[in-house]
């Protein structure tokens, strides 16, 4: 268990490695800097000074050398379009907020999921699985911009248009934008965490039918002992496993956040960042927030594959014999 | 004692009504050893399973019988009442000692399981979890599983197949059930692990006074532990008798030709085996006469066209056959083994 711990925490940071330094020579593959975009008033002098200030009138593979050196002392550098924040400062600030919006979202999908696909495969074929079904069709093919703007004009408009007639108030049950309350975060994890209750509905479905016709419960029945203890001790559990590989992808996705929910909905978090960054050559950002994501994505699958050991017992094994 | 009185199962699927049990009548006394024979697919399982009511109610259909267990009917209780006959008054271990038990929870925790659900301590509390591990590892000393202390905390991948078995055997045998099914216990395990676990079974018997039903497509089983045996085909039982009735003068063609069929020590081994031409019986539509007729070399038209009424050879020993008819213008018979 430890060497195989051991073993996946090096390829990890091999990956994130990787990750750098793709990210790093790609952005300087793009053409332009952060000073040339849409300002064409800049002396000769003022740029150079500014290349100078920033390290970029060095060869690349020196930035690229002094850059990893950084890193490993944890330093992200500085923003370069907001002057005197530093990336760590940014990353603090708004992924919180992000990965707030995404556990709620993550939440929300596993529970509604899974609770969705044991109550399709145990009603298969009747009302309950077709209504999972259509669940599971709408929350594929509709994209997440697409739902959040019908949400926004169901309970922004017509609901509170509503309200306002029947009872002459500008109350909203679910404000449709900004970060404020429990109330203002239900549309927004709504609209991101669809996509993925309909993945872990479908699932669990396939995978509940598969352990109903293993052996081992006609076992358990056997035992004399009643349904919900077949269904949750046995079909339950065993079920899970391969939805528990599935959400532990999801993790790191979801959790970094969507830039299109954040900014549909008004919430202050990663996501504004990166597209701007990336938009005014930010490098330090663009690079701080890539390695930021890099690790956290590899570091959650970690965690989850760990946890997957510890769940099903027969990987436990084939570890430790390695 | 358990009787079973003409008890028809069907399975609805799409191809239509399966009528997989056509009436079948089992009796099978107490500490008796009952053996249920016949190919795959000739309803013998099934038989088996419906006597506990295992299968999915949506899709199966218990047409008719009873199964008599002590005069109480089982077909006649409640889903609820069901739940305390299983795995408390009878047992079952199943063929595939590989699937049987769930992967996820620890040997220990499956055996717990049935022994919290009907077991009651000495003095009529319900059983503590510490209390019912010690019965489990005491369970697990009674299958000989050596150093069951540990063992009891492990996972079923952890068990070979044979120590799987055993514990599947365990939790079959918790309760101390009055009849243990079981449905080809051995078929899955190699040869010197078969008789270690038939062994075990009648040691079992011994004990607990337990009656068995063994289900099985091998006849050297059978001649190992059964006292009674049944020869099913196409979804009726069409020989019953003892062991000895069943070996040594057996009357049913179908009963010849399994004979036949099973390799012996000695044997001319230059001739081929014998096997039985053709396959079984559609049992979505199940033949009118005999369902052996069609792979019957002594089949006459009457076969076809009427199902033959059982005939009493000796006491115990039945046979459904129309060469058995006093009418009946041939008299073919054969040895057994």
């Amino acid at each position: 268990m430890r060497r195989y711990i051991i073993q996946r925490i090096l390829i990890s940071v091999a990956t994130i490695f990787v990750v750098i330094t793709l990210t790093f020579f790609l952005m300087h593959a793009i053409p332009g800097t952060p000073f040339n975009t849409g300002n064409a008033n800049i002396t000769e002098e003022a740029l150079a000074a500014m290349q100078a200030n920033y390290g970029l009138d060095q060869p690349l593979w020196k930035q690229y050398l002094t850059y990893l050196g950084n890193i490993l002392h944890g330093n992200f550098g500085t923003s370069i379009t907001y002057t005197n924040r530093s990336v760590t400062d940014i990353i603090l600030q708004a992924f919180p907020v992000s990965m707030d919006l995404g556990l709620r979202a993550l939440c929300f999908a596993v529970i509604a999921g899974i609770l969705l696909g044991v109550g399709a495969a145990l009603h298969h074929n009747k009302g309950l699985d077709r209504f999972s079904s259509i669940v599971a069709i709408i929350g594929i093919s509709i994209p997440s911009f697409v739902l959040g703007t019908l949400l926004q004009y169901v309970f922004g408009l017509l609901l509170s248009g509503w309200f306002k007639e029947a009872f002459n108030t500008t109350f909203q049950l679910f404000p449709i934008s900004r970060w404020e309350s429990f109330r203002y975060t239900i549309l927004p994890s709504f609209a991101l965490g669809l996509g993925s209750i309909a993945t872990i509905t479908r699932l669990m479905r396939s995978s509940m039918l598969d352990v109903i016709s293993q052996d081992y419960i006609k076992t358990a029945k056997s035992k004399g002992i009643s349904n919900q203890a077949i269904i949750w001790k046995h079909e339950v559990r065993n079920a899970l496993m391969p939805v528990v590989t599935v959400v532990g992808r999801m993790v790191g996705s979801i959790c970094t956040g969507s830039f299109v929910i954040e900014s549909l909905f008004a919430i202050p978090g990663l996501g504004k960042y990166y597209v701007n960054s990336v938009t005014a050559r930010d490098y330090t950002l663009t690079m701080g927030l890539t390695v930021f994501y890099a690790i956290f994505v590899v570091a959650t699958t970690l965690i989850v594959d760990i946890l997957y050991c510890v769940i099903d017992p027969r990987i436990r094994l084939s570890g430790a014999r390695k | 004692m358990l009787e079973v009185n003409d008890l028809r199962v069907s399975f609805h699927s799409y191809a239509g009504e399966v009528q997989a049990v056509r009436g079948v009548s089992l009796t099978l006394p107490d500490e008796g050893t009952l053996a249920i024979v016949g190919e795959s697919g000739c309803g013998k399982s099934v038989t088996a399973q419906s006597i506990l009511r295992l299968h999915d109610t949506e899709y199966t259909e218990y047409k008719s019988g009873s199964v008599l267990l002590n005069g109480r009917d089982l077909m006649q209780l409640s889903e609820q009442e069901m739940r305390e006959v299983r795995g408390n008054e009878i047992g079952m271990i199943f063929q595939d000692p590989m699937t049987a038990l769930n992967p996820t929870m620890t040997v220990g925790n499956q055996i717990t399981e049935v022994l919290l659900r009907h077991e009651k301590g000495k003095d009529g509390h319900k059983l503590t979890r510490r209390e019912a591990k010690e019965r489990a590892i005491e369970l697990l000393r009674m299958v000989k599983l050596p150093n069951p202390e540990q063992r009891v905390d492990q996972f079923p991948h952890e068990f070979s197949g044979g120590q799987r078995q055993r514990a599947v055997a365990a939790i079959a045998m918790a309760c101390s059930p009055q009849v243990l099914i079981a449905d080809e216990p051995t078929t899955a395990l190699d040869v010197t692990v078969q008789a270690q676990i038939l062994d075990l079974m009648k040691e079992m018997q011994r004990e607990k006074h337990t009656s068995i039903i063994i289900i099985t497509h091998d006849l050297g089983v059978v001649a190992n532990i059964a006292k009674t045996v049944a020869v099913m085909y196409g979804g009726v039982i069409v020989e019953t008798g003892t062991v000895g009735d069943i070996f040594y003068r057996p009357r049913h063609p179908y009963a010849w030709g399994l004979l036949d069929a099973t390799d012996k020590a000695v044997r001319d081994k230059s001739k081929p085996l014998k096997s039985i031409e053709g396959t079984p019986p559609d049992l979505v539509k199940p033949p009118v006469g005999c369902p052996f007729a069609d792979r019957c070399e002594y089949a006459m038209q009457v076969c076809k066209d009427h199902m033959p009424q059982e005939t009493e050879i000796s006491e115990g020993h039945c046979c459904r056959c129309w060469l058995l008819d006093p009418d009946c213008p041939v008299r073919p018979r054969r040895k057994g083994v």
